[in-house]
């Protein structure tokens, strides 16, 4: 797969997340806690591609989705880049994506890069208003973050047995 | 010049992520997404034409809360229906004797949600009238219970509505029998939080919170909720109160839009003022 095809891939994922996301987070949400899909796949490219193109992946990624969420312009830029740049320190850019994704460490550095995430873009967010930001992230955050991880389980199963059929 | 190449290529991937943070942290200065104009009108009427065709889809887990609600309800309303018999007909002759208006005194839009939106610190619904219905950004949404919150954006026949839910939103309300004003925000949870009520006036549990006719964001009298809790902060002059609200936002289906546009001057003097004190939060 030629880079242009790779990350031609991951943009059309990610854009499929974005719309997955906004769409469908009334079904995807449990007790008010919605999952970053966005963010499965920005793990995905850091652990496979490396820290770089994870981070500007994220940048833009995370762009779209202020435009398409009516978020702040560059709130979600500002934390999927962060994300995308956390998740890249678990990186080894020599790994096939099947070996990336269908280890435990993808779970693993989903759940940590959204840990992260979440505490940036809730001490973004919390600070103007009149909302407790330690206990709004321990009730949302890391809810949130769990819930993110557990979702990176289907693809890491996925991706396991994947990489077990071609051995 | 080599070194300073070598720096970069080196550190290449903390540069490029600071720079990036950079711009982000600019945009993010610069405004919100008010500011993408058309673009924004193409994106709601795009989210509403798709929310509306996957509105089919069941979720389980809201059918189930709106099952057991339902069923509480139909309790609560067997209950009612006896009580409303009797106190139907002493309520006309009540009407008749005080004259009171049965409507707001303002054009009401049905609609319906085609989509409703959670983006962690704010929850929006999608509602299947637009600006060709005559719906325009700044009017309020309500229900038969209360206030469910005002329209953002419009497109030719979608409109996106911040709800109460929100940790941008603030309504001006009132005690409805003390008269006292304060401020109504989201406590990030599932409640509303009355502010600026000072310890001086008496509040009770159950009292009525309405709209106020201080700000001209939001129609007067409209119910908001009911107080459940007087927190007493002893570090503080006022009382944190903590409000019930009237409308349950995860099961709203159907709403009605006031129409009714804001006085444009008072609107842009809000907003500025509004600005500034976002500014001076910010520490800019």
């Amino acid at each position: 797969m030629t880079p242009f095809q790779l990350y031609g891939t991951y943009a059309v994922i990610g854009l499929g997340a974005i719309l997955i996301g906004t769409l469908a987070s009334n079904l995807l949400t449990i007790g008010g806690i919605t999952p970053d899909l966005l963010l499965l796949v920005i793990v995905a490219l850091a652990l496979h591609r490396g820290q770089l193109p994870a981070l500007v992946f994220g940048f833009v990624m995370g762009l779209l989705f202020d435009i398409v969420s009516t978020d702040v312009i560059g709130s979600n830029a500002l934390v999927k880049m962060l994300a995308g740049y956390v998740a890249g320190f678990f990186g080894n850019p020599d790994q096939a994506t099947t070996a990336s994704i269908g280890s435990p460490r993808y779970v693993v550095t989903t759940l940590v890069a959204a840990l992260v995430h979440n505490a940036v873009y809730y001490l973004l967010y919390t600070r103007p208003a009149e909302i407790s930001f330690t206990e709004f992230y321990l009730k949302n955050g890391v809810a949130a973050a769990l819930y993110t991880a557990a979702l990176a389980l289907l693809p890491f199963f996925y991706a396991s047995r994947q990489r077990e059929e071609t051995f | 010049m080599p070194r300073l190449i070598d720096f970069v290529i080196r550190y290449r991937e903390h540069i490029v992520a600071t720079l990036l943070a950079i711009i982000a942290l600019s945009l993010m200065s610069y405004g919100d997404v008010t500011q993408l104009g058309g673009f924004r009108a193409l994106v709601i009427g795009g989210l509403g034409l798709a929310q509306q065709a996957l509105a089919w889809i069941p979720n389980p887990l809201a059918l189930q809360r709106e099952n057991q609600a339902l069923r509480q309800i139909n309790m609560e309303l067997q209950q009612e229906a006896m009580l409303l018999r009797k106190a139907g007909i002493e309520n006309q002759q009540l009407r008749s004797m005080l004259q009171l208006r049965q409507q707001l005194p303002y054009p009401l839009l049905a609609a319906s949600v085609v989509g409703k939106t959670v983006f962690r610190t704010r929850q929006y619904i999608t509602i299947d009238r637009g600006s060709q219905d005559g719906v325009s950004v700044g009017m309020n949404v309500i229900t038969d219970a209360g206030l469910v919150g005002r329209v953002i954006g419009t497109s030719p026949h979608y409109a996106l509505v911040e709800t109460l839910f929100n940790r941008d939103v603030r309504v001006s309300a009132r005690l409805a029998s003390t008269r006292d004003e304060g401020i109504i925000s989201w406590d990030g949870f599932e409640h509303l939080v009355l502010q600026n009520i000072p310890k001086t006036h008496t509040v009770s549990v159950g009292d009525r919170v309405v709209t106020s006719s201080l700000s001209t964001r939001f129609v007067p009298e409209i119910p908001i909720g009911t107080v459940r809790t007087v927190i007493n902060d002893p570090t503080s002059m006022f009382y944190r109160i903590v409000v019930e609200p009237a409308v349950a936002f995860w099961r709203i289906e159907q709403v009605f839009v006031v129409q009714r546009q804001p006085p444009r001057e008072l609107m842009l003097l809000e907003d500025a003022l509004q600005e500034y004190i976002n500014r001076r939060m910010q520490g800019k």
